[in-house]
């Protein structure tokens, strides 16, 4: 079979707009941020510090958009993914790249302006749930529930085994192996579904990597949360209640289940300002999970499957409008999570991330490569299948960030998390190009 | 707090879903369009504002901030996609007659009235607050409301030219109403201490470099929407980052939003070939903007009627009233001058020749996109004038002359 014939990303743009275009229009932007950076301070004289906070916060939104936009669509242009891009101008714009050379004046985003993004940021992530969720078919689901169970527990047996052991080497504690293997297991699916929309006619072989990687992270949610309360039990003298973890997950998926109803009824009375009702959602969601303390990513996930499933017609205007969105919060998210970066630790900690990498890789290969040959997936799925499962990004990013918040003032914790970000940030770059490249490998048909 | 954010969040998802029943009520008894649309959302703002329940108060209204700019923005897109080269060819001699005398009634009296109102409102005011006043009387007084269907419908060939005149009319003079307004914004900058100082040079270079950052960004999104289908997600994306991006180099330098993005809709309605799926998303998206306009203006109007003192309130109430009564006497005046070579070719008689005595919704918008600016207060006082004469001018449409919907 002629893998090469069955490339089903959109394409359409390429002739009308060159790299050439591309890049003025990119470095234009730049240039015009620079510049105007330049004559706040020199010719009007405003410090940065004394400007008004709601013009900064437009014009850093504005860049981020465009300009993640426009890396997205020029690193395109040499076969990888737009969210590489997106990534990759993060990482240029925001602080951490330029504090780990020792210029933080080049910044264009420093981290306050970074801080300020945080809202819109919230807003992308349960916006990406909304639309992950939506894009799981109930029925492709029931017919394909023995491949995403067989591939979810390949990955996470062989890849915490492998992981925990290596850790458990390097950094010579039971514990901190368990963490760490734990985070490893997750996947991306914000990645997922970012490049599933990238397609102009997602395949089942996408739709079933998106599947399980949603599933895998919910069972992993579980698992992390068991895992600290397992190592909280045993250094901390105050740790939660092991049913609060339970009730976490379980109220995240809860919300979502009980907000379909309500959302479908009132969906099927609306026409019109679908853009206003989806970004409310959005709104609502975020402030919702935030007030109760639940997984916003999960709820939403949850929300988006059972809405879709429950109601596919009196949804799909609301579902279609959130797609169309879906490009502009893609921007956001992912360049905020460039900015976010952290190339100080990866390189300071190179040794142990390379190690942990590889043997992360090792598992998600095997235990990915038998699960489908166990569920009888097609030559060409089950010899790429392994490469959709290595992107990492924001939900294995919060589980890091709760190692800090479970163990606060604690040395070994902001250790610990700094290897855990360095291994998700290496993930993060090569993860999408590798998913890509399966995308791009197996056929329509190829399942 | 956040508790009464998300019950704002379901309200408003209420209010949209709850549009089709007020739409029908609105359609049996057309006086609710006086108190309905957009003038729902103010109140709405009115209550949740700092002034009243404070739901929105502080640093939760310093986050909303940024939408409110890309509202501004975006109001001004809508208007510059007017400036399309045919529309204008378009014009009729009467029209351009009518736009003119509008235009010069409205700077004289507002000259006029400026110089007295800050001799007696604003005594100890600089000049540079003077400029500032007149320019903002000036937008206040320029155009009128464009809607005309509330009014009553007649169908009858003189009454649809008259429609068309008056519909013309507004958008031309709500381009004029913009750039006065936000170029005399422009010229007076506001030091840390508050105080305001007349800096025409400095206004004019950032009025330069944001006319530079306007066509960049226009070129390129151009260039990049040329081909765009309706309801494109790039045309999303391309539409949104525009506007944020304009809106914080305008908001920045000490400018509006409005005229960037008025600027920025020109430019891309003047080019060869139009971009469709702009024009659809700009259009579909207009009463959402409206609507989030009305909504902040509810949020900023100074409260209780824009002043702490009694006297305050009277004066604010007096001047809304004096500009009311004088746009009900002289607009009506005006279109007959400037419309007297074309008599027999226009209804005079026509409910829709009441539409100039309402004032123009964009007054509102022109006015918050100030009070985003000033820290002084006086922007929100001239904002409560706005939405005073808005409500008094609408008002007056009906009650003196109430409505007579003849369908021929």
């Amino acid at each position: 079979m002629k893998t090469r014939a069955t490339i089903t990303f959109k394409r359409k743009d390429h002739a009308r707009f060159g790299g050439a275009f591309l890049a003025t229009a990119l470095l234009s932007l730049v240039a015009l941020v620079l510049l105007w950076r330049e004559l706040r301070v020199r010719v009007i004289g405003v410090a940065p510090g004394g400007l008004p906070a709601a013009g900064e916060t437009a014009l850093i939104l504005g860049l981020v958009i465009l300009g993640s936009w426009l890396a997205g669509r020029l690193i395109r242009r040499i076969a990888l993914p737009p969210i590489t891009g997106q990534l990759l101008f993060g990482l240029i714009v925001g602080p951490e790249l330029w504090k780990w050379l020792d210029h933080p004046e080049f910044a264009l985003i420093g981290p306050l302006q970074l801080s300020s993004l945080d809202g819109a940021a919230s807003l992308a992530v349960v916006m990406i749930g909304l639309v992950a969720g939506a894009e799981i078919d109930a029925k492709f689901l029931r017919e394909k529930l023995k491949a995403v169970i067989a591939l979810a527990a390949g990955q996470v047996i062989l890849v915490t085994i492998g992981v925990g052991i290596v850790s458990y080497l390097l950094l010579g504690s039971f514990a901190y192996a368990m963490i760490v293997a734990t985070v490893a297991a997750t996947c991306s699916s914000a990645v997922s579904v970012a490049l599933l929309r990238e397609m102009r006619h997602p395949t089942d072989f996408a739709r079933l990597l998106l599947a399980t990687t949603v599933a895998k992270d919910l069972f992993l949610v579980v698992a992390f949360s068991v895992v600290l309360f397992l190592v909280a039990a045993t250094t901390l003298s105050t740790y939660q209640p092991w049913y609060w973890i339970v009730l976490h997950l379980a109220g995240s998926i809860a919300v979502g289940c009980a907000l379909a109803w309500p959302m479908r009824l009132a969906l099927a009375r609306i026409e019109r300002n679908m853009t206003a009702v989806v970004l409310l959602t959005a709104i609502c969601l975020a402030i919702l999970c935030r007030t109760i303390g639940i997984a916003p990513l999960i709820t939403a996930i949850t929300l988006g499957y059972t809405a879709r499933n429950l109601a596919p017609i009196a949804t799909a205007s609301f579902f279609a409008t959130a797609r169309r969105l879906f490009l502009a919060v893609c921007c956001v998210f992912f360049a905020v999570a460039g900015a976010h970066l952290d190339l100080a630790a990866l390189v300071a900690n190179w040794g142990i991330v390379f190690a942990i990498s590889g043997t992360r890789l090792a598992g998600i290969w095997i235990g990915a490569t038998l699960a489908a040959r166990v569920a009888r997936l097609s030559p060409i799925a089950t010899r790429w299948v392994w490469a959709g499962f290595v992107p990492q990004a924001g939900i294995s990013l919060a589980l890091a960030a709760q190692i800090l918040v479970e163990f606060p003032n604690q040395r070994w914790a902001v250790g610990l998390t700094t290897i855990v970000v360095a291994c998700i940030t290496l993930n993060e770059i090569v993860g999408p190009v590798l998913m890509r490249i399966a995308l791009r490998r197996v056929p329509s048909d190829g399942l | 707090m956040t508790n009464s954010l998300l019950w704002l969040a379901l309200g408003l998802i209420a209010l949209i879903v709850a549009n089709r029943w007020t739409e029908r009520f609105r359609r049996r008894f057309p006086i609710t369009n006086v108190f309905g649309g957009g003038w729902a959302l103010l109140a709405l703002g009115v209550i949740v504002g700092p002034h009243c329940t404070a739901v929105l108060d502080g640093d939760r209204l310093l986050h909303l901030q940024p939408i409110l700019l890309v509202l501004l923005t975006w109001s001004g897109v809508i208007v510059g996609l007017q400036c399309q080269s045919a529309l204008i060819r378009a014009i009729p001699p009467v029209l351009w007659r009518w736009i003119t005398i509008d235009l010069v009634a409205s700077v004289v009296l507002s000259v006029v009235v400026g110089g007295a109102l800050a001799r007696i409102w604003q005594p100890d005011s600089p000049l540079a607050a003077h400029i500032l006043l007149t320019g903002t009387l000036t937008a206040l007084a320029l155009g009128w409301n464009p809607e005309s269907r509330s009014l009553g419908v007649r169908t009858d060939a003189q009454s649809m030219r008259l429609d068309v005149l008056v519909q013309s009319g507004a958008g031309a003079l709500a381009i004029c109403s913009i750039a006065i307004a936000t170029i005399s914004l422009q010229c007076v900058q506001q030091d840390q201490n508050g105080i305001v100082g007349f800096a025409p040079y400095g206004g004019m270079l950032a009025l330069g470099v944001e006319f530079c950052a306007v066509a960049v960004v226009a070129f390129a999104a151009y260039g990049i929407l040329r081909d765009s289908r309706e309801d494109d997600a790039r045309t999303t994306l391309i539409v949104i980052g525009a506007l944020f991006l304009l809106s914080g180099v305008a908001v920045t330098l000490g400018g509006s939003g409005i005229l960037t993005g008025m600027l920025f809709g020109a430019m891309i309605g003047f080019g060869r070939r139009r971009l469709r799926g702009l024009e659809h998303l700009m259009s579909s998206a207009e009463p959402i903007v409206a609507s989030g306009c009305f909504f902040f203006a509810g949020i900023t109007l100074a409260l209780p009627m824009g002043a702490t003192s009694l006297a305050g309130v009277v004066t604010i109430v007096a001047i809304a009233l004096m500009l009311a009564i004088a746009r009900r006497v002289l607009k009506p005046l005006i279109m007959i001058i400037a419309l007297s070579p074309e008599r027999e070719s226009v209804a005079l008689d026509s409910p829709v020749a009441r539409a100039p005595i309402r004032q123009a919704p964009l007054t509102i918008v022109v006015l918050l996109a100030f009070a985003v600016e000033d820290s002084s207060g006086l922007a929100d006082q001239l904002l409560t004038i706005a939405v005073l004469i808005s409500l008094l001018s609408t008002l007056s449409t009906f009650v003196v002359m109430p409505s007579r919907s003849v369908t021929a």
